[in-house]
């Protein structure tokens, strides 16, 4: 395959993981807005769509570099060795070009995208996030094998307490912010309360889409950035791109179906969901941490249920969050792991 | 500014028929009184001023609808706001009926039980005060979910002492042994059409009462 074609290749392959990401998390960002039909699905997702192509360009490079180069070790400078832990014996004949093989990136990408697109045709809720993490770790182990050097063992364990943290942390924001809004609603005539929750959403909406672009464009495009690492704000406008284009093209069944697990709450609820979950995901976005829209909004769903008592919590849900803990890292990393053991078998 | 100028014009709406409401009811008690009065010429020259009002109450829930069909407030809030409308008018109307009941059926209230009619009549027309309470503290930026149950609790404190001077005439009545049943049918009948409109009014107020709690997180 020439360079050129390469290249397209894998922006295509980038594209076609923003394009999965923006159209399973539309209904993360504006389900609530269009359920409740606040505005029209169409001007939610043009909405969502600029919103998450700034999050995107303006602070999707933290996440970017993590999932680009902070989680394989391929060249030196990465591995900070000293005499006493010196860099991988073999990180040459892996890794001779200093980062990863363009067809590993393509497999982390394909791997990724596919197990998505197969996990929403199925309807079971994994994390795009998880999916990309464990698709990269599933290349890694199909480069290096079972090495433990080859990784950054601490990136992946604060990624993986990310994922833990980031629900609960939503929950509780949620939590804090529903009772808050319990107490203005009672100091306010209902018909103002009603308009101006109308205006809340919809600026929740858009700051949820605003971090999903800042969180979710590195999972798109991320592995791109360890072959083109100079063009991380192209890199980040195109997977902002593919993100909006998801979203407004394939974005309104999963928002019909998500924003009805949503809406159920009152608006209010809704609002004080999605903000906090946009300020969880936001805040592991500016630490470079890849998590979870998706579980971000259900931990802050059960944060506002939880004002209502503990019996008003799903216990499906939680397991749900757990389940996706384990098996979207772990099932994307095996894929990617056999997708790249058989690519090079055929190619050997 | 254009911002929130269809939902501006529902809360101008809505407060407009809500004085056109307190007018058609005050009218028709004051008709009802003056027949209770012995002024029958009199309450039959309000009637037709009372009709007018109930068909102007009309029009504007219609603009009201209009308005709303056009977009104003979210389609949750939307219905709410048109139910509460359409409660409202079962007030006016019950006003109207009871209006025309005795213009047109002219019953015959015996002196003994004058009294006890002009009671109940000003109490349950009367109600339409503490309900307009209620409604524009519902549609008025400045009035809060409190008061609203405030004016809502006080409707139903007045609609509970209707119900009971409702009772004790009824009673009264059917105890008389010097009133045929025919006339007694018709007096319950002129009881219940003044009882109505304090019925109606509990309704409607305990329906903006439910809309404003499910606003409370």
């Amino acid at each position: 395959m020439t360079p050129l074609m390469m290249t397209i290749v894998l922006l295509v392959a980038g594209f076609y993981v923003g394009w999965n990401i923006g159209a399973n998390d539309a209904a993360n960002c504006i389900g609530t807005m269009v359920g409740a039909r606040v505005l029209s699905f169409r001007k939610a997702a043009l909405l969502m769509g600029v919103f998450v192509i700034l999050g995107g360009v303006l602070q999707g490079h933290h996440v970017m570099k993590t999932v680009g180069s902070g989680i394989i070790i391929t060249s030196e400078d990465q591995t900070q060795a000293t005499p006493e832990k010196p860099a991988p014996v073999r990180l040459h004949d892996h890794f001779p070009d200093g980062r990863l093989p363009d067809i590993a990136i393509l497999v982390a990408l394909i791997s990724a995208g596919l197990f998505v697109t197969l996990a929403t045709f199925t309807k079971v809720p994994v994390s795009t996030s998880q999916a990309i993490v464990g698709g990269v770790t599933g290349v890694g182990l199909g480069i290096v094998g079972l090495d433990a050097d080859y990784f950054r063992v601490s990136v992946l364990m604060k990624i993986v307490s990310a994922w833990v943290i980031s629900p609960a942390l939503c929950a509780v924001l949620a939590f804090a912010l529903y009772r808050l809004l319990g107490n203005v609603a009672r100091q306010m005539n209902p018909l103002i309360w009603s308009r101006t929750l109308s205006v809340l959403v919809i600026v929740a909406a858009a700051y949820v889409s605003f971090s999903l672009g800042a969180n979710d464009v590195g999972n798109a495009i991320g592995p791109l950035l360890s072959k083109y690492p100079t063009h991380g704000p192209w890199l980040a406008l195109m997977g902002g791109v593919a993100m909006a284009t998801g979203a407004l093209t394939f974005g309104q069944r999963v928002t019909d179906t998500v924003g009805k697990n949503i809406t159920p709450l009152d608006l209010g609820g809704a609002f004080a969901a999605q903000l906090s979950a946009g300020v969880g995901v936001h805040l592991f976005s500016l630490l470079g941490i890849p998590v979870s829209t998706s579980q971000a909004i259900v931990g802050a769903v059960i944060g506002v249920g939880l004002t209502k008592g503990a019996q008003a919590v799903s216990g499906k849900k939680i397991s749900m969050i757990v389940a996706g803990w384990v098996f979207s890292p772990v099932l994307a990393a095996l894929y990617a792991y056999l997708t790249y053991q058989g690519i090079l078998t055929l190619l050997n | 500014m254009k911002i929130f100028k269809k939902e501006k014009d529902v809360v101008g709406l809505a407060l407009g028929y809500l004085d056109v409401v307190d007018q058609c009811v005050r009218t028709a008690g004051q008709a009802v009184i003056l027949y209770l009065n012995g002024d029958r010429p009199g309450a039959a020259a309000l009637q037709p001023k009372v009709s007018e009002l109930e068909s102007q109450a009309d029009e504007i829930r219609r603009c009201i609808g209009d308005k709303l069909y056009s977009g104003a407030y979210l389609p949750l809030m939307r219905g709410d706001i048109y139910s509460i409308i359409d409660s409202l008018d079962h007030v006016p109307n019950a006003a109207e009926a009871c209006c025309n009941f005795f213009t047109s059926q002219t019953p015959d209230i015996p002196d003994d039980f004058v009294a006890a009619y002009l009671e109940t009549s000003r109490a349950s027309f009367g109600i339409i005060t503490e309900l307009s309470e209620v409604v524009t503290s519902f549609f008025k930026p400045k009035g809060k979910i409190d008061a609203i149950r405030e004016h809502a609790k006080g409707v139903g404190t007045q609609e509970s002492a209707v119900d009971g001077m409702e009772w004790e005439t009824t009673v009264r009545i059917f105890e008389c042994p010097t009133i045929d049943l025919a006339h007694k049918i018709h007096l319950k009948t002129a009881l219940d059409r003044i009882g109505h409109i304090s019925d109606r009014a509990e309704d409607a107020a305990e329906y903006i009462e439910l809309v404003a709690m499910k606003s409370i997180l």
